[in-house]
């Protein structure tokens, strides 16, 4: 299972990968925003990305939506501190399959990986 | 025959040698030589059966031209000349280039110690003894008889020699046309053992690693060395890939390093000596606090004096143990033996005759202790500490840090994700590290036994240190004792069938030196 973390906080992709190699996924690559993701993407072939909103050069939503013209399958989980109701909508609407609002525990990243995955039918 | 001819055929003989591979024709002297030529001598020849091809024609001429000019002269020339068979070659083994540089080496040494070319007086002294390594031969030019040993060492894999096969050889005819057989060659069986392989492309592999013996007629490894005199000049230092059984002495400054057991029967000096098992000095030692012994099993001896040695097994001695630095991870039986002076440290305990002397020589014994795990131990709670210390300045920065805030933004919420997170990580890396101290501490419980039994008496000036005590001897104790620390972690002493608490008969104090283990929640309690 290979997972792309694109958050321009390194200490938050720290955790994020803290929470994800104690559930044993070990494929991780990182990008500082969204237009380094999209650089990395064809190279690393991701099974999930867990992608901040706010991000500078390219902001997360911007990557979800150029992403998805491509990609309709793969998971992506929207990791970030836009709590409110219609910011959700918006990302789901731009393509995003789970949401989880910072500050998260790493019991409910866990939690939400798990699920978005299940839902997608991607098995690890 | 006419007129002036002689009887030429009476004036001729033919001779051959042993095979009857040559002809030889004898003239006698002759008074005519009218009917003398070179088709009268062929059919002498032919008419005594040698074969026309085997008569060399050029020669009879020849002999004809002798004949005439000297006719009174007797002549002889060989004139026929058959094919002499050409027997087998026998096998042979001709040693690799570099097994054969190795053989003449110590060759040359030999020489050289015997020729008294080489005088030990006459030699520089010897470089600091290193560590080789068995399979290196040394590449410098200059030759040193403390390191070039008087041995061939191969070890197993090594190509020793190449073997060539026999032949058969080729038959060959006499001059008279029978068959000459030919020799087939030897096969020189039993000249290699059961050590070395021999391939099917004649490369013979050593099979076992050990010293080589290559003669004429004998080439082979063994993989016990034997020697039966001295380490010394003769032998120079060993480095031996097998059990090394030495009949005499070890001298100053040589070494005796092996892979297996070690035997000196003689005396050991100011020497170096290392085993992989086991060493048994049938003598002792005479380190002179130089003489050094490590060695990865068990340790006998007869007597040590000024030794470093460091054991990872259990050490017997039957004499004396004098100004000796111990290091022993099993245990020390010397029930019949005195201990006096110097430091000894066994991890499992300690069965000694009697400690130090009379004459109130400083003595040290350290039983219980495993002085790598303990700095192992040691250090993993000078970690543990540093970050329980990270853990409490982080968790008092968050609280400042949240207090001051009202409604977090979102880079505040990452940056208070951030210090959880390292909290977090912390608390993580304790929890690793206690475990760790677990393991170490079931090591410690495992592999010590802070037991002392003492056979006859312990003198004034000693000290023994116990697991987070040191206990000192002010005056003699007479009789025999055990010293122990129990699961209670308190040391006690039975003396005279009574069971006391040490510091009865000794004067105890708590000193960490030796990491104090204890091992159940009751004597956790008391300890504390």
């Amino acid at each position: 299972m290979k997972i792309l973390l694109i958050d321009d906080s390194k200490t938050m992709r720290n955790i994020q990968k803290s929470v994800l190699k104690q559930l044993g996924y070990t494929e991780i690559e990182e990008a500082c925003d969204g237009q380094d993701a999209l650089s990395k993407i064809g190279a690393f072939n991701p099974d999930l990305c867990l992608v901040d909103w706010n991000m500078p050069v390219m902001d997360g939503l911007t990557f979800v939506t150029t992403f998805r013209q491509t990609n309709k399958t793969t998971p992506l989980i929207m990791v970030t501190t836009e709590a409110e109701k219609s910011r959700v909508i918006e990302a789901i609407k731009a393509g995003v399959n789970n949401y989880v609002v910072k500050p998260f525990t790493p019991d409910l990243l866990s939690e939400r990986i798990t699920e978005t995955l299940a839902k997608c039918s991607v098995g690890s | 025959m006419s007129q002036g001819e002689c009887d030429l055929d009476r004036m001729l003989r033919l001779q051959t040698d042993l095979l009857k591979v040559e002809g030889t024709l004898h003239i006698e002297p002759l008074e005519s030589v009218k009917g003398l030529n070179t088709d009268a001598l062929q059919a002498f020849l032919v008419g005594n059966e040698v074969l026309a091809q085997y008569i060399d024609a050029e020669d009879l001429g020849k002999l004809c031209e002798d004949v005439i000019k000297a006719p009174l002269e007797p002549h002889e020339m060989v004139v026929a000349r058959g094919d002499a068979a050409i027997n087998g070659d026998s096998v042979t083994y001709t040693l690799t280039p570099k097994i054969a540089e190795q053989v003449e080496i110590v060759k040359s040494r030999k020489n050289a110690l015997k020729d008294g070319n080489i005088h030990p007086d006459d030699l520089p002294d010897p470089e600091p003894d290193p560590e080789p390594n068995a399979s290196e031969m040394s590449t410098d030019e200059s030759v040193s008889y403390y390191d070039q040993m008087a041995f061939v060492v191969v070890h197993k894999g090594d190509k020793i020699a190449m073997k060539s096969e026999k032949s058969d050889g080729f038959d060959g005819c006499d001059i008279f046309g029978k068959v000459i057989p030919a020799h087939e060659g030897k096969a020189n069986e039993g000249v290699l053992d059961d050590s070395i392989l021999v391939a099917n492309d004649g490369t013979c592999t050593a099979l076992v690693s050990g010293v080589l013996t290559a003669e004429p007629g004998h080439i082979s490894v063994c993989d016990e060395l034997e020697i039966k005199d001295d380490v010394d000049f003769q032998t120079g230092r060993i480095v031996f890939p097998g059990n090394v059984t030495i009949g005499g002495a070890v001298r100053d400054q040589f070494s005796v390093r092996a892979t297996g057991d070690v035997m000196i029967r003689g005396l050991v000096e100011a020497a170096t000596l290392q085993s992989d098992t086991n060493i048994s000095l049938a003598r002792g030692m005479a380190g002179k606090e130089a003489g050094t012994i490590r060695v990865d099993q068990n340790l006998e001896a007869g007597y040590l004096e000024a030794v470093i040695a460091h054991v990872g097994g259990d050490v017997s001695v039957k004499g004396e143990i004098t100004n000796s630095n111990l290091t022993i991870k099993g245990e020390l039986h010397a029930e019949h033996a005195a201990v006096r002076g110097g430091h000894i440290q066994a991890s499992m305990g300690a069965k000694i005759g009697a400690i130090g002397s009379v004459q109130g020589v400083e003595t040290e014994i350290e039983i219980g202790s495993l002085p790598e795990v303990e700095a192992k131990i040691r250090a993993a709670d000078g970690f543990f500490e540093r970050l329980e210390s990270g853990i409490e300045s982080q968790k008092s920065k968050m609280d400042t840090y949240l207090s001051a805030i009202a409604k977090p933004t979102a880079s505040q919420i990452e940056e208070q994700m951030g210090m959880q997170f390292e909290i977090d990580e912390m608390v993580l890396r304790q929890n690793q590290l206690t475990k760790a101290k677990a393991g170490l501490l079931q090591i410690m419980a495992k592999n010590t036994h802070a037991k002392l039994d003492i056979h006859k008496a312990i003198y004034s000036k000693v000290v023994i240190f116990l697991p987070g005590f040191r206990a000192e001897f002010p005056t003699e104790l007479m009789g025999e004792s055990t010293i122990e620390v129990g699961q209670t972690g308190h040391p006690s002493i039975t003396f005279r069938g009574k069971t006391v608490a040490l510091s009865e008969h000794a004067r105890v104090m708590s000193d960490d030196r030796i990491l104090r283990v204890v091992q159940d929640a009751e004597a956790l309690s008391q300890a504390a």
